[in-house]
């Protein structure tokens, strides 16, 4: 048993667990915002288009969150934007614009000289991270998970109910984007953590295991909290063990806690689904 | 200006120049006819997902030394069956559990490269490599884009009420499951050669802009598939090109033209681009 808590012993290890941490708890509560709006998606987007926010920030020297942040919103709206003035979906129009930004930020960064490694940006280095960086995380992460959880009412009235919303003069639009600035923010904090291509099974996973478990938003944000949590912290020591990518382990961790929910929910689980049809047909 | 064009000539004089090019255009236009399909029946997110998904099988080709079409054939099917049955099974909306399945599958991808890492590049399949394509790679991706195309163009009227309006297609006596499922294949087997082109993170932009800039310049479908083959051939043709002198990033070139030519048609597209909507609105506005 010594030998499985050997990585607590290890600075680089307590950093990335204290970092993978809070960055799981922070997507795990907004993830349960964005299964029920269906911006599910919209995090894999953010995510991609902040590339060239990224690069550019390099660039100009400027904090690359910033950069990243921006670059985030920009494909937010610029969605928003070409959806309302065009007959395309929404769906073809998000994987227009954030392959087109990604690529752009690919272009870029062929064309500047640097020590980033685009590996790192993809698919994530927790166990690389620098001390400024653990700081940054702590701080923007806190922000975002404080403010998610004190206007978690209102979020939530326009995620279930944008009607009943605009009837209680709740300020929708301007809650909508504060949602966006929240996603954005919370991915350029993951990207050190898990990376681009992983970051929406953050966002999206958490929330889905607490829908299947109850029905209650309270008790799905515990739910979400807890199983991304958890499997953050295992993800990361099989990762020590194994030799293996730290964000892929993490993901995997919480697809097999979304597998045994899918199974075994007590509500809304397969063998209950099974048991109940079967007691309504015999 | 003989200096300059000698510049502009030189990647013709590499045989790995010459045959990315070849290469890319093929791909460039198989997507491109799919994509047309792709956008009608708002798939986007689906080529997206299979993209991803596929990364499992091509690593585990490449551990056994198998050919990656194959192993990334079999794991996009198998996420395709995942998620189905996770929607047949649950509450969770469709795009969730697409984004659950995805990322586990290309989280798997992940956890396998690094376990082997001098069997497959990361990088490779993360952002493709044409330029380096090897001999049998090159035959792989001919034969899925032949085969592909030979669907396609046997079958496009079927596919094409069927995406329209599957239950008019079932009316008609078409087999609307067997054409789901036919052209789910298709997509699978155009992302596996797609990703050799431009890479997992840049395929769904091949199997959708094509096919979403055609939709703002035409109302007629045939006429959209020939344009949005014609845009993916052009555009990866140049693109293979200009990334001799953008340091090898042949996907984000081809896919920044992509992207660049969709902008041109979203503001200026004669019937349904931004410029002219807005001045139809401003005239009706004037004379009434």
């Amino acid at each position: 048993m010594n030998e499985f808590f050997e990585p607590l012993q290890v600075p680089f290890m307590r950093d990335a667990l204290l970092v993978g941490t809070l960055v799981a708890a922070m997507c795990a509560v907004l993830s349960c915002f964005l299964i029920l709006k269906g911006w599910s998606l919209m995090g894999d987007a953010i995510s991609h288009a902040v590339l060239p926010g990224i690069v550019l920030a390099y660039i100009a020297g400027l904090p690359l969150a910033i950069g990243a942040f921006v670059s985030g919103l920009v494909c937010a709206i610029g969605t928003g934007f070409i959806k309302q003035n065009s007959r395309i979906k929404e769906d073809t129009v998000m994987g227009v614009v954030f392959t087109g930004m990604f690529a752009v930020g690919l272009v870029l960064f062929s064309r500047t000289p640097s020590d980033m490694h685009l590996d790192h940006i993809l698919v994530g280095n927790i166990l690389g991270i620098t001390v400024s960086q653990v700081w940054q995380t702590l701080t923007i992460g806190g922000v975002v998970l404080v403010v998610t959880l004190a206007l978690r009412r209102d979020l939530l009235l326009i995620c279930f109910d944008p009607g009943q919303a605009r009837v209680m003069a709740v300020p929708a639009r301007f809650l909508n984007y504060l949602l966006l600035s929240l996603l954005s923010l919370a991915i350029v904090v993951s990207l050190q953590a898990v990376g681009i291509i992983l970051v929406v099974a953050m966002l999206v996973t958490p929330g889905s295991i607490g829908h299947l478990w109850t029905d209650r938003f309270d008790r799905m944000l515990l739910i979400a909290v807890s199983a991304a949590v958890s499997s953050t912290v295992a993800g990361i020591f099989i990762s020590y063990h194994i030799d293996g990518s730290t964000g892929a382990c993490i993901v995997l961790v919480q697809a097999l806690g979304f597998a045994l929910s899918l199974i075994f929910a007590p509500k809304y689980g397969m063998i209950r689904r099974l048991c109940l049809k079967v007691g309504t047909t015999a | 200006m003989n200096e300059a064009l000698q510049n502009l000539l030189t990647p013709f004089q590499y045989d790995y120049m010459l045959r990315a090019i070849l290469v890319s255009a093929l791909i460039g236009g198989t997507c491109g006819f799919l994509s047309s399909f792709v956008t009608l029946k708002g798939w986007s997110l689906m080529g997206d997902a299979l993209s991803h998904a596929v990364v499992p099988g091509v690593a585990i080709a490449y551990i056994l030394g198998m050919p990656f079409a194959l192993g990334a054939f079999i794991a996009g099917l198998f996420a395709a069956g995942t998620m189905a049955l996770i929607k047949a099974t649950s509450r969770i909306r469709e795009d969730a559990t697409i984004g659950i399945v995805f990322t586990a599958y290309f989280a798997l991808g992940l956890l396998l490269i690094s376990l082997f890492p001098a069997r497959v590049d990361l990088k490779t399949i993360l952002l493709g490599n044409i330029l380096g394509i090897s001999d049998p790679d090159i035959l792989q991706v001919s034969a899925i884009s032949a085969v592909t195309l030979i669907v396609l163009v046997m079958k496009w009227r079927d596919l094409m009420l069927f995406c329209f309006d599957p239950n008019q297609a079932r009316a008609l006596g078409l087999r609307a499951g067997l054409l789901h499922v036919l052209l789910l294949a298709l997509l699978a087997a155009t992302a596996v050669a797609a990703l050799q082109a431009v890479g997992a993170c840049l395929v769904v932009a091949m199997l959708v802009t094509p096919g979403a800039t055609a939709y703002l310049l035409t109302d007629r479908f045939g006429k959209m598939l020939w344009l949005s083959s014609g845009m993916g051939v052009a555009t990866s043709l140049i693109g293979a090109y200009l990334s001799f002198y953008f340091n090898g990033a042949t996907g984000g070139c081809i896919v920044t033209l992509q992207s660049m030519v969709f902008l041109a048609a979203f503001l200026f597209a004669p019937v349904h681009g931004i410029i002219a909507s807005r001045r139809r609105i401003h005239l009706s506005t004037s004379t009434s």
